[in-house]
Order: C-alpha cells, then sequence, then structure tokens
C-alpha cells in the first residue's frame, strides 16, 4: 500500500469526524491492514464504500432518539394517552438480549427530556405472550412503539409484526417504528402494510443501488473477489445481500463481511475494521 | 516525528513505494496518515492529480536530510528474510517446502 492511500483513507476519517470516535485507531489500521491485502481496483472499491459507510457510536443514540422522537406529528401525540414499548425481534428471539431491548432501555431514561410527550404514560412489554393476549387492549389513544436501532432487509420488523396482528385489538394504525436507521427494503415494506415509521437515516444498497451497468458488474465482481479473503464467508454481500455500509452499537450482519469478518492473507488472519465479535 | 522517520516517509512518497519500509521501523498507520497531513501543512507535499507527491521544498528537504540518513551499505538496505531461512542441508538432499508454508 502506498502513502497516497492512506491519506485518501485518512482524509475520509477526518472529515466523518470518525477521528473524534473511541477506537478509531484501531479502525483505521485494520482497515489499512486489509488495504494493504487488496489490488489497487479492490481497494479502490473499498474506499468508495468507505467514504458511503456510516459509523454510529453508543454515545450517539441519545441524541438521535430524541432527535427521531420528536420527529413524530404532534397531531399524532395529542391524541395519544398512553404508549406501549416493544423491542423488534423475532418471536424466536425472544428471550435474547437484542439491539431492540437497548432502545428500549435507552428510552426510560430519555422520557423526562421529552417535551412533547408530557401527559402520555410509557409502557414496557418485551414477551409476545403479553402482548398478544387479549387481555392487551388498545385503542384510539394507545400506539405501540416498535424499537430498534436498525432495520435491515425486513425480514425482522415483519415477523415482529405478523406476530403482534395475532392479537385482532392491533391494527396497523396502532404501530409506530422507531429506528435510529433503516435500509431502504425495510421501509418499502412499511409504506405497502400502511405503518409509520421514524427514522434518522434511511440507506441503500451499497453496491447495486449506486452503479449503474457496466460499471455495477464490474464493482460485484471486485467484491467477490475481495470476498474469497474471507474464511468461511456465509453471508455474501451481507445477510439476504441486503449490500448494508453501516455500523452501529455493534456491526448488523446486513453490512458486506469485508467489513465485520476477519480476513485471511497467506497464513496470517487480520482483524476486521468493525468486527462483530 | 524525528529525522529518521521523515526522511523515510519523503524517500517512500518519492519513489511512490510501499508503505512497509515506514511499519517496519515502527512507524503505525495512524502516524504515517498524520505525518504525511504535517508534511502537507508544511509545505513538503501535494496532493496533486490524486497523487502525493513531494513538492520542491520537498525534494530539497529529502536531499539534505539523505546525506546524513541514507543507508549506502546493502547490508542495512537490504534486509534479510530471516523468516525465509531454514537450517543448511546437505548437497545431495532434496528439498521439499510445504505448500502451506509458502507466503509468496
Amino acid at each position: 500500500m502506498d502513502i497516497t492511500t492512506i491519506t485518501k483513507l485518512y482524509t475520509i476519517f477526518n472529515d466523518k469526524k470518525w477521528t473524534d470516535k473511541d477506537g478509531n485507531k484501531s479502525v483505521f489500521t485494520n482497515f489499512c491492514n486489509l488495504l494493504s491485502n487488496l489490488s489497487e481496483n479492490q481497494g479502490q472499491l473499498i474506499i468508495d464504500l468507505v467514504e458511503r459507510y456510516t459509523w454510529i457510536t453508543l454515545s450517539e443514540y441519545q441524541a438521535r432518539l430524541i432527535n427521531i422522537l420528536d420527529s413524530i406529528e404532534q397531531e399524532k401525540l395529542d391524541k395519544l394517552k398512553k404508549i406501549t414499548l416493544f423491542p423488534i425481534m423475532k418471536p424466536e428471539d425472544e428471550g435474547k438480549t437484542k439491539s431492540g431491548h437497548t432502545i428500549l432501555y435507552m428510552l426510560r431514561a430519555i422520557k423526562p427530556l421529552l417535551t412533547k410527550y408530557k401527559g402520555i404514560e410509557f409502557a414496557e412489554i418485551e414477551s409476545y405472550e403479553k402482548i398478544t393476549s387479549d387481555h392487551f387492549k388498545v385503542n384510539d389513544t394507545d400506539s405501540i412503539f416498535l424499537l430498534d436501532d436498525y432495520l435491515g432487509s425486513g425480514e425482522t420488523i415483519e415477523a415482529t409484526i405478523i406476530e403482534l396482528f395475532k392479537n385482532r385489538n392491533i391494527k396497523p394504525i396502532h404501530l409506530n417504528i422507531i429506528s435510529i436507521a433503516a435500509q431502504f427494503e425495510s421501509t418499502e415494506f412499511l409504506n405497502s402494510i400502511g405503518v409509520a415509521y421514524y427514522t434518522n437515516l434511511i440507506t441503500r444498497k451499497g453496491i447495486t443501488d449506486y452503479y449503474v451497468s457496466p460499471a455495477l458488474e464490474e464493482k460485484i465482481q471486485i467484491m467477490e473477489e475481495i470476498e474469497k479473503l474471507i474464511p468461511a464467508n456465509h453471508f455474501s454481500f451481507g445477510y439476504n445481500q441486503s449490500e448494508a455500509l453501516i455500523t452501529l452499537m455493534r456491526t448488523p450482519d446486513n453490512t458486506f463481511p469485508i467489513f465485520w469478518k476477519e480476513h485471511k492473507k497467506g497464513n496470517e488472519i487480520y482483524e476486521a475494521p468493525f468486527s462483530r465479535y | 516525528m524525528n529525522e529518521n522517520n521523515l526522511y523515510l516517509l519523503l524517500d517512500v512518497i518519492s519513489r511512490n513505494g510501499s508503505v512497509k519500509i515506514l511499519t517496519r521501523n515502527g512507524i503505525d498507520f495512524n502516524e504515517i496518515a498524520i505525518q504525511t497531513n504535517n508534511a502537507i501543512s508544511e509545505g513538503l507535499v501535494i496532493n496533486s492529480d490524486k497523487r502525493i507527491v513531494l513538492t520542491d521544498k520537498g525534494v530539497e528537504v529529502l536531499k539534505h536530510l539523505a546525506l546524513k540518513y541514507k543507508k549506502t551499505n546493502k547490508d542495512e538496505w537490504i534486509e534479510r528474510h530471516l523468516k525465509s531461512q531454514i537450517r543448511k542441508i546437505d548437497k545431495n538432499s532434496i528439498f521439499l517446502p510445504r505448500q502451506n508454508e509458502l507466503t509468496f
């Protein structure tokens, strides 16, 4: 790798203010190790993707959540007396701690700071059994806020909503999806079923939604070559081929795996820039 | 950055060479990036046509530092690749390296 490549990467880190984030030095070092192991056009693709990459740390969650919750229409909030918070999770993941739980707990701390929500009671439910029970009723003054930090391919939010609709009281009008970031495919799904969503950022596929033919085919081929460096790669182009370019508190598996899975060159294993652990 | 490392940095930039020589001298990637930015601020280096190159001032500084730091003894500037060295074998022996141990 040459100095020009390092300088390009450092300029991106500076422009994105990533140099202010905790852990930025090890992320930078791991990116440099990766670039050292790539050919020139492979490295250029990674640099291009890093330019469009989003890195949101846990310390930024509070401000972003307040911003999202404040963006909900006043007339909608004026009608509400009670909001039930529920973490977005697949039914089979119930019992595990998912990112939606983190958002739920953060909302407890943020609630006193939300001036638009004075007089609205907040309740929390974390089990499907309770929320789908006949005892759980919703009326016109109730809303359910489904929480997560990231909506990826749409699979998890779809599974959550399908399960909630087993409670016949719950209608799309009662649901509001709160997520720090969302892949475009998720928002398309929510639009199609008429469920409102509020997010800080809508992301697109990193290669497919950015390049046009013939550059598109070329970039896909380059990424396929890069991914050959990943041992046992079961997430080619990200879970469900999401092609995401995002790291939050944790990097979602929707993100291109070269950013979060270790790679191998020769006999040596190299840590990923944003390891998932 | 000490003068020797500045010499190495400017030398790598002038040759458009690999940064490996810098990392082998204990300068990590973050430091290389920061010092390159410093060199840009000091007018030794510019980002010209998407490539980092030396300015006239940078060339002069490199020439000056080379008098002091350029290694002319080949034992110093060609490093022995000790990890590839094997123990001495008899001239009639046939040596077959393990494929998974080759790094080139």
